[in-house]
């Protein structure tokens, strides 16, 4: 099947801008779609006074209409503040490219969705998140319905890849996950590393620690 | 009182996770990750549920944002 993809789409899916990974970035986001498995690594430094996006790059595992709005949207957000970078959004980013067949739309939201959350990131490491939620097991397994389980392409959450979720009360809480994988499986620590980084810097977490199985 | 009430017409939802990744105070995935109201009446088709906190330009955007136009924030 032919999808009708834009001209532009087909530029940047062809040539995409700002691909990488920078190194020891102020914001990160590994963001993961429990629809189809697609996954797009994004990471931004950020001027402290300004708030500006100085440099920002992506990385994706995903098709055409992914890889296109991951490089597009990377190209509108640097130069902007974070939080006009914020109102970015997928319609923005199908606009700028001259319009995304509506099939595809998930696969540009993921992309729209690791910006925001590599700026959250940004945001829970430096303390400024506005409004901030209580850390619960519904915030928790929300959280982690973006890590992905790599042995099925789905999420861990779905997967049930994670065995247990223990939250400590308090204001400062621990978070024990279990995960269904031995500590020497190929995939334990990324697995281990993406459940950290979607935790960790929360607001009322202290500590999360990552259980596998004997 | 209530201020504003959500509908989604959940039969048409792609399951992008946009509007709940936006705004988890109105929305939220139920377990095949297709959204629904927070706290609202939910059957397979429709998901819906009225609020009176100050976050209804939050749940406008996640309505205008949605790429199937499936949200609608009505105020009260």
């Amino acid at each position: 099947m032919r999808l009708p993809y834009s001209e532009k789409v087909l530029d940047h899916f062809k040539n995409p801008r700002n691909v990488g990974e920078l190194e020891d970035p102020d914001g990160k986001a590994v963001e993961g779609s429990p629809a189809c498995g697609d996954m797009v690594q994004l990471t931004i430094n950020v001027d402290e006074k300004t708030k500006k996006i100085t440099d920002i790059k992506f990385k994706s595992y995903g098709c055409a209409s992914n890889i296109a709005t991951g490089s597009i949207i990377t190209e509108i957000a640097k130069g902007r503040t974070i939080d006009e970078a914020k109102k970015i959004s997928w319609k923005t980013a199908s606009e700028e490219l001259g319009g995304l067949p509506a099939v595809k739309a998930h696969c540009s939201v993921l992309a729209v969705s690791s910006l925001r959350e590599a700026i959250r990131n940004y945001e829970e490491k430096h303390g400024i998140v506005k409004d901030p939620e209580p850390t619960s097991e519904k915030v928790v397994k929300r959280r982690l319905s973006h890590v992905m389980n790599p042995l099925t392409g789905l999420d861990v959450i779905r997967t049930n890849l994670i065995t247990d979720i223990k939250i400590t009360n308090g204001e400062k809480k621990t978070i024990e996950i279990s995960v269904d994988l031995t500590e020497d499986h190929q995939f334990a620590n990324n697995v281990k590393e993406e459940i950290k980084e979607k935790l960790e810097y929360r607001h009322d977490v202290e500590k999360v620690i990552v259980r596998f199985k004997e | 009182m209530p201020k504003y009430q959500i509908i989604i017409e959940r039969k048409e939802c792609i399951q992008c996770g946009n509007c709940y990744g936006l705004d988890p105070h109105h929305f939220e995935p139920d377990e095949d990750y297709t959204s629904v109201v927070v706290n609202g009446e939910t059957n397979s088709e429709i998901s819906k549920g009225a609020f009176d906190d100050d976050r209804i330009s939050l749940a406008k955007q996640a309505a205008e944002e949605c790429p199937v136009e499936i949200i609608s924030v009505k105020e009260l």
